[in-house]
C-alpha cells in the first residue's frame, strides 16, 4: 500500500497518518483505489488523500474502519470473514441453483396506475350523465304533467341521451381495457409470487450458509477475543464490537488495509502483526 | 376491509412496521397479508405502500359475504342439503344426482 496525505507519503503493510484527518476520507480513498478506480480529486479537501493498494473485500464493509463506536453484526461478519478464506458451506450448491433461478425471473413494470385513473374518470362522467338524463325526464314529465310547452326539454332530453350512449360506449372500453390489464397483472403476480417464495428461500439458505461458518469459525473467534479481552466472557459474541471487529479481521484474508482507531495496539506494526493483514492505524 | 398483499420482502417488511405503527387501523394480520379497516387514514397508508413498491403490493376492497343477496338460491340449499347429509362418504357429486343440485361443473363454469 502506499499512503499519500498531502504531502507526506507512506508505504508497506503498517502505516501510522500523523495528521489529524477524518477517517471516512481515508476509507473512501481505499474504496476508489484499485485497478480503474481512479483518482478523483477527493472533493478539493485539504490535504489530498490518495490510497493505492488492492481491492476491498466484503469483509471491508463490516470491519474496514474499526473503532470504539462501531456497531457489528458479528456473526454476519464472521460468516463474510470465512468467505474471504474460501471456506464453503454444504448450501453453497442450493444459494447457487436459487440465485440462478431468481435472476431468471423477471417481472415488468406496467402502468396500470393510469388505466385505473382512466377508468375511475369515466365512470364518474357516466354516473353525471344518467342523473342529467334522469333530471331531464324529471322535468319533461312536471312541464307536461302541467300543461307546459315541452319542445326544448324534449330536445334537451334526446341530447342528453345521445351524451349518454357515447359515454356508455368509452366506459365499455375502459372497463375491457382495465380487464386487459387486471389480468396482465394477476399473471405479473403469479410471477411475483414465485420469485417472494424464492427470495424466502434463498434468505434462509444463506442465513444456514452463515450459522455453518459461523460454527467453524467460532472457535478461532473466541480465541481471538480472548487475547484481547481483559475479561473472561461466556459468549464471545458479547464483547465489544471493537474487539469483535478485530477478531473478525485477525481471521479474514485481505490485501486492501482496514483502518483502526482503537487504542489496543501500540503502533500500526503491532496491528499488523496481530491481523495478518494490511493496517493503517489514525 | 383492506385486503393488502405484499408480494416482495422489502413490501413486507413495509407493512409489518405499518401494522406495528398503527395497530388501530389493523383488523388482521397474516405475515405478508393484512386486512385493514376501511378509513382515509388506511387508505392513506395503503397508496404509500404501493407508491414506495409499485406491482409488490396488491390492494383490494373486500365486502363482507351475504349468501342471501350474492348466491341463487339453489347454490344455497344444495350446500346446506349436503353438510346436512345422512352419509358422509357421500360424495357431492353423487349426492347432487338425482336430486335438484346443481353439479360442481355447473357452479364452476357460473360467476356469481
Amino acid at each position: 500500500m502506499i499512503c499519500r496525505i498531502g504531502s507526506v507519503v507512506r508505504s508497506g503493510q503498517a502505516v501510522t497518518v500523523e495528521q489529524q484527518i477524518d477517517a471516512e476520507r481515508i476509507r473512501a480513498a481505499i474504496t476508489r483505489s484499485g485497478p480503474g478506480g481512479g483518482h478523483p480529486s477527493d472533493c478539493g479537501e485539504e490535504p489530498a488523500v490518495r490510497i493505492d493498494c488492492a481491492d476491498p473485500t466484503p469483509v471491508h464493509e463490516y470491519v474496514g474502519h474499526i473503532r470504539p463506536e462501531m456497531g457489528l453484526r458479528a456473526r454476519t461478519a464472521l460468516a463474510v470473514a470465512g468467505r474471504t478464506r474460501g471456506l464453503d458451506t454444504p448450501h453453497d450448491e442450493e444459494i447457487e441453483r436459487l440465485e440462478a433461478e431468481l435472476s431468471s425471473i423477471t417481472v415488468e413494470e406496467s402502468d396500470l396506475e393510469d388505466h385505473r385513473e382512466a377508468l375511475a374518470d369515466e365512470r364518474r362522467k357516466l354516473q353525471r350523465a344518467r342523473e342529467a338524463v334522469a333530471e331531464t325526464r324529471g322535468r319533461l314529465a312536471a312541464s307536461r304533467e302541467h300543461g307546459l310547452e315541452t319542445d326544448d326539454l324534449e330536445a334537451e332530453l334526446r341530447r342528453r341521451i345521445q351524451e349518454l350512449a357515447e359515454l356508455e360506449t368509452t366506459a365499455t372500453a375502459a372497463t375491457q381495457r382495465h380487464e386487459q390489464h387486471q389480468a396482465a397483472a394477476r399473471r405479473r403476480r403469479d410471477q411475483r409470487e414465485r420469485r417472494f417464495a424464492l427470495e424466502d428461500e434463498l434468505e434462509n439458505r444463506r442465513r444456514d450458509a452463515r450459522r455453518a461458518l459461523v460454527d467453524q469459525l467460532e472457535g478461532e473467534f473466541a480465541a481471538a477475543v480472548r487475547e484481547l479481552s481483559e475479561r473472561q466472557l461466556d459468549d464471545p459474541f458479547e464483547c465489544r464490537p471493537a474487539l469483535a471487529g478485530l477478531a473478525v479481521a485477525r481471521l479474514a484474508e485481505y490485501d486492501a488495509p482496514i483502518v483502526l482507531e482503537t487504542s489496543q495496539f501500540e503502533s500500526a506494526a503491532a496491528a499488523r502483526a496481530w491481523l495478518g493483514g494490511p493496517v493503517l492505524k489514525l | 376491509m383492506l385486503l393488502v398483499i405484499t408480494y416482495s420482502r422489502d413490501a413486507r417488511q413495509s407493512l409489518r412496521n405499518i401494522c406495528r405503527t398503527h395497530e388501530e387501523i389493523v383488523r388482521r394480520q397474516f405475515g405478508r397479508v393484512a386486512l385493514l379497516g376501511e378509513t382515509e387514514f388506511a387508505a392513506f397508508q395503503v397508496i404509500r405502500l404501493r407508491e414506495k413498491h409499485g406491482e409488490a403490493v396488491q390492494v383490494e376492497q373486500t365486502d363482507p359475504f351475504n349468501e342471501f343477496e350474492r348466491v341463487p338460491d339453489p347454490v344455497r340449499e344444495a350446500a346446506r342439503a349436503y353438510e346436512d347429509r345422512d352419509r358422509a362418504a357421500v360424495p357431492y357429486t353423487a349426492f347432487a344426482a338425482g336430486r335438484e343440485f346443481p353439479s360442481p361443473e355447473q357452479m364452476k363454469e357460473t360467476e356469481l
